[in-house]
């Protein structure tokens, strides 16, 4: 004998609730870190060398 | 074979058939019920409702199934690209990747009514520039904002609320929603009679030898694919969005 399968109807709604989760998905404001990391500028870069060079002299001394 | 062209000429269709087992949709359907940028998504609801609304339950292959969640993957990645770009400067060390999304931005732009999503080669693009920009964490960032994990986890359990049911079957076998067995060489002698793409060719074979009377589609290379009169599907009916 074979078992019978059981067939899906669409809950009320159930597609309008996907298609606004998936716009609501779809607009979020990206993370701040992620943007902080792809709105890196070249002044900001030299910036960050020099306050990495000022933070560890003893390497500078050593040399 | 009859063509609809409406929720009207559906209806009345509709009234004239016992015991309707069910419809065969392709995944163009699927997917402009579920963005509304879609040029069809207000008449893809209009059509789910008057057959909702019946209790007749909605096929799909296996293929399609795969297909759909592959186009809400990538307008998912083409959104959150278009998010990220709107808040990036252009003078960004990241250049190539500031490029790249712009690129997105306007292909979105230009081509609003038929909802545009990025190809595979730009997302792979997209993809190793994302993790030029730092490591793997700046996929992975973009990642957990516009694919939520938690859409996917769900993904089997809103099929079912979606009332979405799927053909799968073997080689040379039946079933009962099947008039004779399904063969591949069917599928594949589909193809090359009428041009069509494997999973086009795939929708069309089902279709012909399911006993579904009705296929749903976005795609009008369907009503040419049966329009010959010495076909065994005089009756089934086609109706294009």
């Amino acid at each position: 004998m074979t078992e019978k399968k059981k067939v899906n109807l669409p809950q009320k709604g159930a597609w309008r609730k996907l298609a606004e989760r998936l716009k609501e998905i779809g607009s979020r404001k990206p993370p701040k870190d992620l943007m902080d990391i792809l709105n890196q500028t070249d002044v900001q870069k030299s910036e960050d060398k020099k306050i990495a060079v000022s933070i560890n002299p003893q390497n500078e001394l050593d040399m | 074979m009859i063509v609809l062209k409406s929720t009207n000429d559906l209806i009345s269709y509709l009234a004239n058939i016992d015991n309707v087992k069910g419809y065969v949709a392709d995944t163009g359907f699927l997917y402009a019920l579920s963005f509304d940028d879609d040029r069809l998504h207000i008449s893809a609801h209009d059509v789910l409702e008057t057959l909702s609304d019946l209790d007749i339950p909605l096929y799909a292959n296996v293929i399609s199934r795969m297909e759909f969640i592959d186009l809400i993957f990538r307008k998912l990645v083409t959104n959150g690209i278009i998010q990220v770009y709107d808040n990036m400067t252009s003078n960004t060390n990241h250049k190539n990747l500031w490029n790249l999304f712009k690129n997105v931005r306007d292909q979105n732009t230009a081509s609003k009514s038929t909802s545009y999503k990025v190809d595979e080669s730009r997302l792979k693009k997209i993809r190793f520039e994302l993790e030029q920009a730092n490591s793997s964490l700046s996929w992975k960032r973009f990642c957990e904002t516009y694919m939520e994990d938690k859409l996917y986890n769900e993904w089997v359990f809103i099929e079912e609320q979606l009332g979405l049911n799927f053909i799968e079957i073997m080689e040379g076998n039946i079933s009962n929603e099947f008039n004779e067995p399904l063969y591949w060489s069917d599928m594949v002698k589909v193809m090359g009679k009428h041009g069509l793409r494997g999973p086009d060719a795939m929708i069309a074979n089902i279709f012909a030898k399911s006993k579904f009377p009705l296929l749903i589609t976005t795609d009008s290379d369907f009503e040419k694919c049966f329009s010959d009169p010495l076909d065994d599907i005089a009756n089934k009916a086609i109706y294009i969005l």
